[in-house]
């Protein structure tokens, strides 16, 4: 199927990449497939189906947080019906800012994808030591000192 | 909005199978039960609008085209 993107125009995609967001995210309920589409090797773009504008720059917070880690809660797993750790994959949504430097993400909210069935959803803790806006670069600078 | 007076131990029900339940008030809190089905999002207001709000302000506003371009030039190995 052909579909209009916000970062690459008009794009062939597959109906098996297709991630199915049953309830879409916080904010954004009626977009509810998503596509994931690398954006140079850092980032990705998770693109709505439905509606071209609705786009999100996201990346995988184990590149930049060493130490990230999420406990997906029984009702998490069982509505995504993950059956193993191999099943998930984790991004979190990035707000890029200009300069870039003051760009943050979201660590307390992240995408929670179901890779063998192609599910997804923004899983909300109730409790988290993360915030929603955790400085992208922070960690990049202590790493190099 | 419909606005209801319940006691402790009293409850509303909301459609065939979602069930809220007073359970608990002490002073100014009052501890609600919530009975749903699991396709059923429940979450505390404040943090669901939060993380709405966050989401809205990560998609707003065009990205010029030099810092879209240098981001899709970082690397992995950059940090």
């Amino acid at each position: 199927m052909i579909i209009q993107t916000k970062y690459f125009g008009k794009q062939e995609i597959k109906e098996d990449d297709v991630l199915s967001f049953a309830n879409g995210i916080p904010g954004f309920a009626n977009d509810k497939r998503f596509i994931i589409q690398p954006f140079g090797e850092a980032f990705s773009v998770l693109q709505s189906i439905d509606d071209a504008d609705v786009a999100f720059i996201i990346t995988s917070p184990f590149l930049y947080f060493d130490h990230f880690s999420v406990d997906l809660p029984d009702h998490l797993v069982q509505r995504l019906e993950i059956q193993s750790q191999k099943d998930v994959a984790v991004w979190v949504i990035v707000s890029v800012r200009n300069p870039f430097s003051e760009s943050t993400v979201n660590l307390k909210a992240p995408i929670i994808i179901n890779v063998r069935n192609k599910t997804g959803k923004q899983y909300i803790p109730e409790q988290s030591d993360y915030s929603l806006r955790t400085p992208l670069t922070a960690p990049l600078t202590e790493k190099r000192v | 909005m419909l606005i209801l007076t319940r006691k402790l131990g009293e409850s509303i029900r909301i459609g065939d199978d979602i069930e809220v339940k007073i359970v608990g008030i002490s002073g100014d809190q009052i501890k609600l039960g919530i009975t749903a089905p699991r396709e059923v999002d429940v979450n505390r207001g404040e943090i669901y609008e939060a993380i709405r709000k966050e989401n809205s302000r990560a998609m707003s506003g065009e990205l010029p085209a030099d810092l879209l371009n240098a981001m899709k030039s970082m690397k992995k190995n950059d940090q």
